[in-house]
């Protein structure tokens, strides 16, 4: 009787809330939700504009719920763990893509991809680390990011400097920065973000073990323990040790103390990725952009590439809607137009040649010199793997997660190198290392 | 806990009545908060990376926490934490308490001013925090140009020895002020007959705290230590923001580490069996005080 | 006029000292922030502490609009509102009860919600979410209030008992012989007299609502029905290269709480003085 009494109470309770709740969207609508990892209201422009409103006016029998997420593929993962999630989802990378596809949350996009023929304008090497062997595709490559080094035009040429083409010429460099009397040559702040210490690892495995060497690695041909894959790890820790990124305090920066104090002049170079072209022209810097130096004799400048996101269209979508998503994805590969102007709108680029013919003139100049050096390092095949695209997940998160421990001198390099190459074996073993471009 | 004697209600037939007040809280809690809860205690006994399949491994998941060394420096870190919170705020807050509640104009000034940072979001605070023990443009800056120049050396959040002490020291920065807020409101239910029969009889200030004050205030005395070193164990926010729990695992605390293997490693199962030790600890601590209570220590 | 001895002039003037120094310790850094929001962000990023040279009120225009905050600040408002009534409502009953009556159970319940204070939020994150998705709750305010309510019960129910304990029961029990009940006891003696403590559970009841952003992150996805903390935390990962705009979007999301954090100091202060447990 009490308990009655009292679940008539709290149904009573629960009822008088029901008002507040958002009724269902009228009949005859179909909305498709997309959780996306642009956020903010140049997020939404870019997306509405170059993309949805031209989608809109075909079907307006249908209402896009556009999720702009922050810390996306946690978010996608609790939705989709709760059972639900949104109909179409921006994820991180080609590995999330797989667990997603794995777990039986999302379907295999590969009839689509022939359907539009998205393979014919999506680069080969990011579509096939979204394909399995099996020729299943799991996310739809969105765009591209690699490692590339910048430096501060007005201090470098005041001081008669020129971006370093090699170690060599790095160490030298960084030795008369800091006579000069800057703090540092260059810091990325890793401070309560370890996963920024991956940005140094991608960088190496290009220009230190080089692009054949990590390929090996990632067949199985070679293990953490040859020195073209060790020396990634002993040299960066040789960067940190000699004072080359920072004093040995880059886990007591953040990374955006690290960058105001290389727009404030306090350091003169910084490594990021080439997203960070833009954050130079808000910021009105001076920059030189070059890719990262050689490390290695014999390994030249290389371009770390990575698919920087996917799309993934939920398993629990009707084939009529799946239809329509498609549709919607079809504008980012078939309007070479829209595509141009989202660019200049400051979109990111996309996994797909940009066909000048579209520009308006309106793109900066740093951004064009970027797309020159891509485009360059392409053909020229001078292009690494970033390990969050190529490396298994577990791999390259101990990966990161560790850099502090090594770099500290609490984790020994065998025990360190060890462990990766354990859990590397273990896929290699499984079949289930991403496919090497 | 101190209760009160209470006398019987005089009418017994409507006893059951106090129900009512009881269940709403208690059902509300119950089904959105402890039911749910269980699922955790479920995953558990899984590997799970906390979205494909999952697989019943039964205690594995707690054989390899008690052998995993991050555990360890998180658990012990979560020790000096609870040791440092259930000290220095409850100390100083008393303290600030006894001391601001006799001021009279200045009283609405000092409690608003030692409980604003409470308020604020450790996404803000910490930010402002990380600038101020930054290397290079904060204190240490400051330090060095009144010649501590060893000292401005110092990497407050960079140090393995001494980040958890810093990121605790922001923490009790924020934190402080809310108990002394409590005190200042269980001395403002201090009976003033009390002191004034003690003046009467001559009792020095220290008499007069310790017979008078302590007595009154105990059972908010008491819920405060209880319920820090519940808190204790769940704190997450500054570290988290400040440091992540680095460098290396440096300033890892257990909800840290749960964090971490949920949504880095994905380990979801793995991180409900850290999660289900982490209550059980605090559950635990709570047990602990209570025997002791009942040896006749009065905490 | 007393005289003081020397002693006990230093003794004021170090305790005036310290209490001074805790103050402006315990400010500094706010007033930092508050700073920061009026500087523009060329002259952060060349020092991130410091006064302002120029003063802008520009990063507020601009982080209003970017930020979409008046819709934020309406949706987090509702949230508010509905918890602390659904909270205050089951907390004081509950906490009146646990403390004034003796009944079977009593002692059960107490070690309920200690126990309840213990439950870390990432133990019934996702199962809640599901419970809700089941419930056809996804994507709702009332989502969020309902587990806001039920997890705000345990600390700030034992938080009101531990106060109630100190009200003397006789004021209830002579209530009760004057013909009232133990609802109308509670209502008309206890609560009156619990005021200020109200006002403080109250108080942390909304901070706690308005500040929190994982659940608030999870359980509403859809743009328009998000709160201030997810706004602020997306607002911040989205212009993180304008610092100018980060410290003036952490300004807008807690000047709310700060205002009326403010505004109750006063009834807190009404509430201690005239709240006198003598009745």
């Amino acid at each position: 009787m009490k308990k009655l009494v009292s679940l008539l109470l709290v149904t009573l309770l629960l009822a008088s809330l029901l008002p507040l709740t958002v009724m269902a969207e009228e009949e005859e609508v179909i909305t498709i939700t997309w959780m996306d990892d642009r956020t903010g209201e140049d997020g939404w422009y870019q997306r509405y504009e170059f993309l949805i409103k031209p989608f809109l006016e075909e079907h307006p029998n249908v209402e896009i719920d556009w999720q702009p997420t922050q810390d996306i593929t946690k978010q996608v993962k609790i939705a989709l763990a709760a059972g639900t999630g949104p109909d179409l989802m921006s994820i991180d990378g080609p590995s999330d893509a797989l667990e997603l596809y794995e777990s039986g949350r999302t379907v295999d996009l590969a009839p689509a991809v022939e359907k539009y023929g998205w393979d014919k304008v999506i680069y080969d090497w990011a579509l096939d680390v979204t394909t399995t062997p099996e020729g299943v595709v799991t996310g739809v490559p969105a765009q591209y990011e690699g490692m590339l080094f910048y430096g501060n035009k007005d201090i470098m040429d005041q001081y008669g400097w020129t971006m370093p083409t090699t170690y060599e010429e790095l160490k030298t460099l960084a030795a008369e920065i800091r006579e000069a009397g800057f703090v540092a040559p260059m810091i990325l702040g890793t401070q309560n973000i370890p996963r920024r210490n991956e940005w140094w690892y991608s960088t190496l495995f290009g220009c230190y073990a080089g692009r054949e060497a990590t390929k090996d690695l990632l067949e199985g041909h070679k293990t953490f323990f040859d020195p073209e894959i060790s020396g990634v790890f002993t040299t960066y820790k040789e960067m940190w040790d000699t004072g080359i990124i920072g004093n040995q305090d880059t886990f007591a920066v953040t990374t955006d103390d690290g960058r105001a104090m290389y727009y404030s002049g306090m350091t003169v170079m910084n490594m990021e990725g080439d997203w960070f072209v833009l954050n130079g022209i808000e910021n009105n810097m001076n920059q030189y952009i070059t890719l990262p130096p050689s490390f290695r004799e014999g390994v030249p400048q290389t371009y770390a590439l990575s698919v920087g996101g996917c799309y993934a269209v939920n398993a629990s979508c009707s084939p009529e809607k799946q239809e329509l998503i498609f549709e919607l994805l079809d504008i980012l590969y078939s309007r070479p137009d829209l595509y141009a102007a989202s660019i200049e709108a400051g979109a990111q680029v996309n996994c797909i040649p940009l066909d000048e013919q579209y520009l308006t003139g309106k793109l900066a100049q740093p951004v064009l010199d970027k797309l020159a050096l891509t485009e360059k390092a392409m053909e020229e095949g001078n292009v690494g793997h970033c390990t969050w695209t190529f490396f298994p997940q577990d791999v390259r998160v101990y990966m990161y997660e560790k850099a502090d421990a090594y770099l500290m001198g609490d984790l020994a390099l065998e025990d360190y190198l060890g462990e990766m190459q354990r859990m590397l074996d273990v896929h290699l073993e499984n079949g289930t290392v991403p496919p090497v471009m | 806990m101190q209760a009160t004697t209470v006398p019987r209600p005089a009418k017994k037939h409507r006893k059951w009545l106090v129900y009512f007040f009881v269940l709403p809280a208690f059902l509300l809690h119950f089904i959105f908060i402890a039911l749910p809860s269980l699922a955790t205690v479920f995953y558990s006994f899984f590997d799970w990376n906390g979205i494909g399949q999952a697989t019943f491994i039964g205690l594995q998941n707690y054989r390899e926490m008690f052998q995993d060394a991050d555990f360890y420096v998180a658990l012990q870190n979560n020790l000096k934490w609870i040791a440092i919170f259930i000290t220095v705020p409850v100390a100083l807050g008393l303290l600030m308490a006894l001391w601001v509640s006799r001021l009279q104009k200045t009283q609405m000034f000092f409690r608003t001013i030692y409980f604003l940072p409470y308020i604020i979001a450790a996404a803000m605070a910490g930010r402002i925090w990380c600038s101020y023990l930054n290397p290079y443009f904060g204190i240490n800056s400051v330090l060095k140009s009144i010649g501590l120049t060893e000292l401005g050396k110092t990497l407050w959040l960079g140090d393995k020895e001494i980040a958890l002490y810093s990121v605790a020291f922001v923490d009790l920065w924020h934190f402080w002020g809310f108990v002394m807020v409590m005190f200042l409101g269980a001395l403002q239910q201090v009976e003033p007959t009390l002191y004034e029969s003690a003046k009467v009889e001559g009792a020095t200030k220290l008499q007069e705290f310790t017979n008078i004050t302590i007595p009154s205030i105990m059972p908010t005395l008491t819920f405060i230590v209880i319920t820090i070193i519940m808190w204790s164990f769940l704190t997450f926010d500054y570290v988290w923001v400040m440091t992540g729990g680095g460098p290396g695992n440096a300033s890892e605390l257990i909800s840290t580490l749960v964090y971490r293997n949920a949504y880095s490693f994905y380990r979801t199962g793995y991180a409900s069996t850290i999660c289900v030790v982490q209550t059980l600890l605090s559950v635990l601590a709570y047990a602990i005080l209570q025997v002791v209570k009942k040896r006749g220590w009065d905490v | 006029m007393k005289k003081l001895r020397p002693a006990a002039v230093i003794g004021k003037t170090g305790k005036w000292t310290l209490l001074m120094l805790l103050a402006v310790f315990e400010v500094f850094p706010l007033i930092q922030l508050l700073f920061n929001s009026f500087r523009p962000d060329s002259e952060i990023k060349a020092h991130p502490l410091g006064l302002p040279v120029t003063w802008t009120l520009e990063n507020y225009v601009d982080t209003w609009e970017a930020g979409g905050y008046a819709q934020a600040f309406l949706n987090s408002i509702w949230i508010c509102l509905w918890t602390i009534l659904i909270t205050i409502v089951v907390i004081s009953l509950a906490a009146y009860a646990l403390a004034k009556i003796n009944f079977k159970g009593r002692e059960f319940f107490v070690a309920y919600f200690l126990f309840g204070m213990a439950i870390p939020s990432f133990a019934y994150l996702i199962p809640t979410y599901y419970l809700f998705n089941q419930m056809g709750l996804s994507n709702t305010h009332l989502s969020l209030i309902i587990v806001y309510s039920a997890s705000n019960i345990p600390f700030k129910l034992l938080l009101l008992r531990t106060f109630l304990l100190g009200i003397p029961r006789e004021l209830e029990e002579s209530a009760k012989v004057d013909g009232c009940t133990e609802l109308t006891a509670f209502l008309r003696i206890t609560l009156p007299l619990a005021k200020s403590i109200i006002m403080t559970v109250m108080l942390l009841t909304i901070l706690s609502c308005w500040n929190e952003f994982t659940f608030a992150n999870t359980f509403v996805t859809r743009d328009s029905l998000r709160t201030v903390s997810t706004r602020f935390v997306k607002f911040t990962t989205e212009y993180n290269n304008n610092f100018a705009r980060v410290f003036t979007s952490g300004v807008i999301s807690i000047a709310p709480m700060v205002i009326l954090y403010l505004l109750m100091q006063d009834s807190f202060i009404e509430g201690l003085t005239s709240g006198s447990v003598k009745g």
